[in-house]
């Protein structure tokens, strides 16, 4: 019992010294992990009108937010909206569509031919590395729409994403994704969520009128707070938007 | 909002009135008691945040030494507009063993294990959650009883998991409690603490309590904590809340941590 007692005893009294310790020595302990992140600035729409469809043209398109370890990567293409609740739904089979190839970069191999309606695209095992960097997630969708606007098939898609995602193990704050996307979906809705080890973010903003090189787009931008959880590794990254 | 605001601070202040006179819950309910129960609630307001707390706790003796424990908790902290608040609840276990019984003296062990439920913050930027904090706590209790009184001397060692992070708080409180009256008693208790997560801060804490005996096994007890310099990860009832604080994320839980903070507890214990 006396041994016991001591063995208990000791173990706490060491925890104190080693804290005691550490705090004569300046009381730095393990420093704060520095702010480090990912820069993707992607995403681009070249649309073509076809018979009653919109062609997202290969070669000249690429998805927004995506950066692969693979030179050819195969993304599925769902009916309708998979991640009506962003943290509990999964893609069902019976929506699935069809698949289409994209380079490393999210550069699309081929060509998409859209009807109107509400789409999901969904790619998978993203990691990009930058500068020594990691980001990684396991599936990232991207819910958009394709709608009718003067006589013409209009898309959801972005037509420019940037985004500063923190690295792995780095505090969210100072991240953002800000995407522009056409302009007939100003006052439409646009949101944001990402479940990671830590935690999960979810964010709804509207899209806002602007001008981009003399053409008027709608714009988002989604901010982390300041201070905040580190990244863990992300499970899910789903980025919706629709028109209003 | 304002009429609250002035609520809160004539109880907080009363609170400090009964810390004057010492306070703290421990050690009042008798041993020979096979089940106890106890609801805990508990409240502070710090530059316009509020703080509520509710627990819910069964103690049940197995023999002379053991005693098992189980609780569960709920807290609320809302910010200064509608939609700035953090929720989360936490469940804990927890099993006593008296070591060693010498006549007056006794050396109790304790180990207890929190563990919260996801932290959900409902602000204007959108709803931000963060994966629950787990706890895991061994103390060391020798509690000394003389002229009508007891002088208690606690050693802890929590290890704290939040998501990635984690971090280590050691405590070391000393207690004093005595029976003026019949029906009524005063606790006081003061310790330090000692947090480590990148870096090592030093966090006394005071509480205090008086407990009044309702009859038929009842107990009720007014009680106050401070923390000067903000409360710790663990070693505290408010510890589901601050062990959120390892994520740093910002002045909602962060100003539990790491500012002068304190709150009232109302607590009823029935035993039987």
């Amino acid at each position: 019992m006396t041994k016991t007692l001591r063995i208990i005893a000791s173990g706490i009294i060491a925890g104190w010294l080693a804290l005691a310790l550490n705090a004569c020595g300046g009381g730095a302990g393990t420093a704060a992990p520095p702010a480090q992140y990912i820069r993707l600035t992607n995403g681009k729409v070249v649309v073509q009108q076809g018979e009653g469809v919109a062609i997202v043209k290969a070669n000249e398109s690429q998805l927004p937010g995506v950066a692969f370890d693979r030179d050819v990567v195969t993304v599925e293409l769902y009916r309708n909206d998979q991640f009506a609740d962003p943290r509990t739904s999964n893609p069902n089979l019976s929506d699935w569509l069809r698949t289409f190839r994209v380079n490393r970069d999210g550069v699309l191999l081929d060509d998409l031919s859209l009807g109107e309606g509400v789409y999901t695209a969904v790619a998978r095992d993203i990691h990009v590395v930058q500068d020594g960097k990691e980001f990684q997630c396991a599936v990232m969708a991207y819910v958009f729409q394709v709608f009718p606007s003067g006589g013409e098939l209009r898309t959801t898609l972005p037509l420019k994403f940037d985004a500063q995602f923190p690295a792995l193990g780095a505090v969210i704050e100072n991240a953002y994704v800000a995407f522009l996307t056409d302009a007939r979906a100003v006052s439409g809705t646009s949101r944001l969520f990402v479940q990671h080890a830590n935690g999960t973010i979810d964010m709804s903003r509207p899209f806002v009128g602007q001008t981009e090189a003399g053409n008027p787009v709608a714009a988002v931008s989604f901010e982390a707070l300041p201070g905040g959880p580190t990244l863990g590794n992300v499970q899910r990254l789903v980025l919706k938007a629709f028109k209003p | 909002m304002r009429g609250n605001g002035v609520f809160f601070r004539v109880l907080w202040g009363v609170g400090m009135v009964i810390l004057a006179v010492g306070v703290r819950a421990q050690g009042v309910v008798s041993p020979s008691q096979a089940v106890r129960a106890t609801t805990s609630w508990r409240v502070a307001e710090v530059e316009g945040r509020l703080l509520w707390v509710s627990e819910q706790a069964v103690a049940l003796r197995i023999d002379a030494r053991t005693e098992l424990q189980v609780g569960w908790q709920r807290f609320v902290v809302k910010g200064r507009v509608r939609t700035n608040r953090f929720s989360t609840s936490a469940r804990w276990f927890g099993v006593e063993h008296v070591l060693r019984e010498e006549g007056e003296r006794q050396l109790v062990l304790s180990v207890r294990r929190l563990e919260d439920s996801e932290g959900v913050a409902d602000v204007a930027e959108g709803l931000f959650t963060w994966v629950g904090a787990r706890i895991d706590t061994t103390s060391l209790l020798s509690v000394e009883h003389a002229r009508g009184g007891a002088v208690g001397r606690r050693l802890s060692y929590a290890r704290v998991h939040a998501g990635t992070e984690s971090a280590d708080t050691i405590g070391l409180s000393v207690s004093a409690g005595s029976v003026r009256a019949k029906r009524w008693q005063v606790q006081v208790e003061g310790g330090i603490y000692a947090d480590r997560h990148r870096g090592t801060t030093y966090r006394p804490v005071l509480s205090g309590s008086v407990g009044f005996d309702l009859g038929g096994g009842v107990q009720a007890r007014l009680g106050a904590i401070l923390a000067p310099r903000g409360f710790p990860f663990a070693g505290t009832p408010l510890e589901a809340l601050t062990a959120f604080a390892l994520y740093q994320p910002g002045s909602l839980v962060e100003s539990w941590r790491d500012r002068p903070a304190g709150y009232l507890t109302l607590q009823v214990i029935a035993g039987r």
